[in-house]
């Protein structure tokens, strides 16, 4: 398979909860070998998005397949290349070894030698019961299970909740060493700093549908991330402090500048039009 | 690999489940055994004496109410929005799921359960106590005319028994047998496990007493009802055996619907109910 074929395809998406409406017509199409962040305010639907694409929510309206098969049937043959690791999740009362010997049954490529070193690589002791563990610990070994699965397609809600500083460098270097070619990784966060070296492409989402679906370099063409004594008057956002003003203008002269993700979001939100239309 | 069905899947899955579930399992086999010598305590306490038969009814008693709860144990979360997701997500088909439940629930849980229960029963029925169990109870439990018996024993007069002689011999004994009933009452408690998230107990007991209730109350209206309108005359000229050959196809209609076709329902519901969970 090309690896740049999309794997997963978001078509004219509706959703919605009751009255409360998530999506309306979301398309959107991910592929492989990247790392993509979702971001968006609380409330927006990521993870009601991951949710979808995994299957465990049925769409209302459009379709999301993933490998050409709609994710709502929950085929066996696309599951097995899934895996998401949500932000809450209830660990039951076996010792995280039994999990990760039961719950990997089912998965081909499932490597038991790469759980053991994430688990040391995180610290986490697999022999402890799972729900004795703190939360930190146990989303550790719940990453821990997700990255030796080996899957295809990774999903992960917030995985930096919870953890302390020294594993958030664990984490990135983990999730780093196991991005390749024909994987695709989709990390929902708040913690765009956590995150902020990992993630490429970036996902931005609102209550209208999605803002921004673009790769680092292509928001570099376009924006400019600057620190500066003046204000810009074209300034997307702005923010003072001691040294002057950090901005985020439109890259005129298409110098390289490093994306500041939380300078972004804030761009976004506040531009939502100018930026559909900008990286459309 | 067929989407549908693999049994290499589909026993995977059955070892995936018992790996997660087989604890919850002993415990409640723990339970059950306590529960067990608890009895056998009380007759020895008391003093007396107590048959076959009498614990073969109690075993198969204590049996159906722990293969009712069984479901609600060790499928407490997996319809649930947050602790039922790794059930959701995992690799295999709704119809590998459904009858990993089958298996589970219904052929090893009940079988070693018996299995348990009958040689308890044989261990503490051969101690040398004054009081406590005597004789054996493999046969009476596996037997199918405990039911008739009871009726019968409750007929004081011969042409009583007699009646219920008539009207049950040429139903199979296979359909008074204590497990087929095991096995309707067991479908309908699975498939109320996977459809309430929360309370379920409550809620499955809740809707039996109002099913119940409404079925007591549609069958003996239209009965009333008929009989108001007959005269005495008319009612005393009505030929016996007319009446009997009646009640018999009404039983015979009863029994294979609920034995058969109810249990069947039931999976076919849980199977959809599966299959439309969202998390």
């Amino acid at each position: 398979m090309d690896s740049k074929n999309p794997i997963v395809k978001i078509e004219h998406l509706k959703f919605n909860y009751k009255k409360h409406i998530v999506f309306e017509d979301l398309s959107l199409e991910l592929e492989p070998g990247r790392i993509y962040g979702l971001l968006g305010e609380n409330g927006v639907g990521k993870t009601t998005l991951l949710r979808i694409i995994c299957g465990l929510l049925r769409t209302k309206g459009g379709s999301c397949t993933v490998d050409g098969i709609a994710s709502e049937k929950r085929n066996p043959e696309m599951l097995n290349d899934i895996y998401y690791v949500p932000e809450i999740f209830f660990a039951p009362a076996i010792s995280v070894n039994t999990f990760a010997k039961s719950n990997s049954l089912l998965y081909p490529r499932w490597d038991a030698g790469q759980f053991q070193k994430l688990c040391l690589t995180f610290e986490v002791d697999p022999s402890y019961r799972f729900d004795k563990l703190s939360h930190g610990q146990q989303k550790k070994a719940l990453i821990a299970f997700a990255l030796a699965l080996n899957t295809r397609i990774l999903l992960m809600d917030e995985p930096s909740n919870g953890l302390d500083i020294p594993s958030k460098t664990t984490l990135r270097k983990v999730i780093s060493e196991c991005a390749t070619e024909d994987k695709l990784i989709a990390i929902s966060t708040h913690q765009v700093r956590d995150l902020e070296n990992l993630i490429d492409p970036v996902i931005i989402l609102d209550r209208s549908g999605l803002i921004i679906n673009a790769s680092i370099e292509r928001i570099s063409e376009k924006l400019f991330f600057t620190m500066s004594q003046n204000l810009d008057p074209e300034a997307y956002w702005s923010e003072s402090s001691l040294s002057g003003y950090y901005q985020v203008v439109p890259n005129r002269e298409g110098m390289p500048s490093r994306v500041n993700l939380e300078a972004l979001f804030n761009a976004a939100l506040r531009n939502k039009e100018t930026f559909k239309a900008l990286f459309r | 690999m067929n989407a549908t069905f693999n049994i290499r899947r589909f026993g995977l899955n059955i070892y995936k489940e018992l790996l997660e579930k087989y604890r919850i399992i002993l415990g409640f086999w723990a339970v059950i055994v306590l529960v067990y010598l608890m009895f056998w305590g009380m007759t020895l306490l008391l003093g007396s004496n107590v048959g076959e038969y009498t614990r073969g009814t109690v075993a198969i008693t204590m049996l159906q109410l722990y293969c009712c709860l069984i479901p609600f144990l060790i499928y407490k979360n997996e319809n649930r929005h947050i602790e039922g997701t790794f059930y959701g997500i995992a690799p295999a088909s709704t119809l590998e799921k459904t009858l990993t439940i089958f298996v589970i629930v219904t052929l090893l849980f009940p079988t070693l359960t018996t299995v348990l229960m009958l040689s308890l029963d044989s261990l503490l029925s051969v101690m040398p106590t004054q009081s406590g169990f005597s004789g054996h109870i493999w046969n009476t439990v596996f037997s199918s005319d405990r039911f008739l018996s009871g009726l019968e024993n409750s007929m004081s007069t011969e042409e009583g028994r007699n009646m219920l002689d008539t009207l049950f011999f040429e139903i199979p004994n296979i359909f008074f047998n204590p497990f087929l009933g095991l096995i309707l009452s067991q479908s309908s408690v699975i498939f109320f496990a996977m459809l309430f998230r929360s309370h379920k107990i409550g809620k499955t007991l809740l809707l039996f007493c109002g099913i119940g209730f409404l079925v007591s109350i549609g069958a003996t209206w239209p009965i009333v009802a008929t009989v108001k309108h007959l005269e005495a005359e008319s009612l005393s000229a009505m030929d016996a055996e007319i009446m009997v050959r009646w009640m018999k196809n009404f039983v015979k209609t009863v029994m294979v619907f609920t034995c058969y076709i109810l249990p069947v329902i039931f999976w076919v519901l849980t199977y959809f109910r599966i299959r439309r969970i969202q998390y």
